[in-house]
């Protein structure tokens, strides 16, 4: 497999995959001489018991381990996310808004409880599924956009309150339904957690992966605002 | 996913963490300070964790540098901290020898170098890898890993006005083989 897909201006120079450059062993101890992090600068060892914390974190199913957004992208909905998609097709049927308390017909509710929407957690599994990279222009394509803390995490679905809408609702609490056989971790192998604040992009009555949703940040949130400034 | 699976990823998962952590601990605060250093590590273990099914059997610490590239590229890029990165990049080197004139010029030639070059160049001399290997951190083949060290080292050595080694010429007959 040689140079396969590589500009022929690459090649200036023939040489074999495993040279071993080894005429210029001295310029490499000359410049490993100028090594800031050389092996006599002394690290976390990986026994200590940070290093085991550390591990143990990741381990515990990735919670409170969070990577920046940026860092995230969006799932290139392969096959899983198809067959996934299809399991819970039942009940994703688009941005739902249910109000649960009696409202007036001009919509302007008298004794009204909280108006609720619903959502479907994304099926993607994060292990398996494939991301395409984050950007802000597609971001802002998403119909419903808010940010909300989890006040509760039940068997079947997870509640937020919402304290900011960035676009296409007015609901002061958004549910977002985990049906059993979807995945725990509905957020990019980051667990809910209540108390939370969280970003929440949706298409199509599902919440978007692949970094569109995620743990709020300031940098999140200033991604959200550049996606859908406020009109006015 | 099975509790036997999980096992086995998990314990792949430890396994390469007691032969990466230390070094990526030095690989980061190669390229970046302290403090970041330390907020990328995490976010590298975790996507080792979430790719643990990918781990090559050949070079997986290389494999982890890669991971550690992409998590700190996101990590500054767009942000301040690509200015700490830089002014990281220009420090001393911490509690090593005095260093001499041929170190200076070195590390002037090494200033003058376009990034790219740089790296290749770090990860041959600091990470102390063969270029099949920093094929794996950099994704690309190892036969363009090859090349683009040999031209880096080139460029290096002119720069600090030394003749150019004849590397080029012993291995022509073996382009690509293995790759």
């Amino acid at each position: 497999m040689s140079n396969e897909n590589v500009p022929s201006d690459e090649f200036p120079a023939d040489l074999p995959a495993d040279f071993d450059f080894a005429a210029d062993d001295d310029l490499r101890a000359l410049l490993a001489d100028l090594d800031p992090m050389a092996e006599r600068v002394p690290v976390d060892p990986v026994t200590s018991a940070r290093a085991r914390e550390q591990v143990e974190r990741v381990l515990a199913a990735g919670a409170d381990v969070v990577t920046p957004p940026a860092a995230r992208s969006r799932w290139a909905r392969p096959s899983s996310w198809l067959a996934a998609a299809a399991a819970v097709a039942a009940i994703a049927v688009g941005t739902t808004v249910a109000v649960t308390a009696a409202g007036g017909e001009d919509g302007r509710d008298v004794v009204a409880g909280p108006t609720v929407l619903e959502l479907q957690g994304n099926p993607s599994d994060p292990m398996t599924s494939m991301c395409l990279a984050f950007e802000v222009q597609q971001l802002a394509k998403a119909p419903v956009a808010f940010a909300g803390t989890v006040t509760e995490i039940g068997a079947e679905q997870v509640t937020l309150d919402v304290d900011r809408w960035f676009t296409g609702g007015t609901a002061d609490v958004v549910t977002v339904a985990t049906p059993e056989g979807m995945p725990t971790a509905a957020l990019d192998g980051v667990n809910w957690e209540t108390g939370k604040r969280y970003l929440i992009s949706a298409t199509d009555g599902m919440v978007d992966a692949c970094g569109y949703s995620g743990p709020a940040t300031p940098e999140f949130e200033t991604q959200f605002e550049q996606a859908f400034p406020t009109k006015s | 996913m099975s509790p036997v699976q999980d096992a086995r990823r998990r314990a792949e998962f430890e396994q390469l963490v007691a032969q990466a952590y230390e070094p990526l601990q030095r690989f980061l605060r190669r390229r970046t300070d302290p403090a970041t250093a330390d907020d990328v590590l995490g976010d590298v273990l975790l996507v080792l964790w979430r790719r643990v099914d990918e781990i090559p059997a050949e070079a997986p610490v290389a494999w982890s540098y890669g991971v550690a590239r992409g998590c700190l590229a996101n990590h500054v890029r767009g942000s301040v901290r690509q200015e700490r990165l830089v002014e990281r990049l220009k420090q001393e080197p911490a509690g090593g020898p005095a260093l001499g004139a041929e170190h200076e010029a070195l590390d002037e030639a090494m200033a003058q170098l376009p990034e790219n070059d740089r790296e290749l160049l770090r990860l041959w001399a600091w990470e102390q890898l063969a270029p099949r290997e920093i094929a794996t951190v950099l994704g690309i083949t190892p036969n363009a890993a090859s090349i683009r060290l040999h031209r880096a080292i080139g460029k290096l050595k002119e720069l600090m006005g030394r003749p150019a080694t004849g590397g080029a010429a012993r291995g022509e007959t073996e382009r690509g083989a293995g790759a």
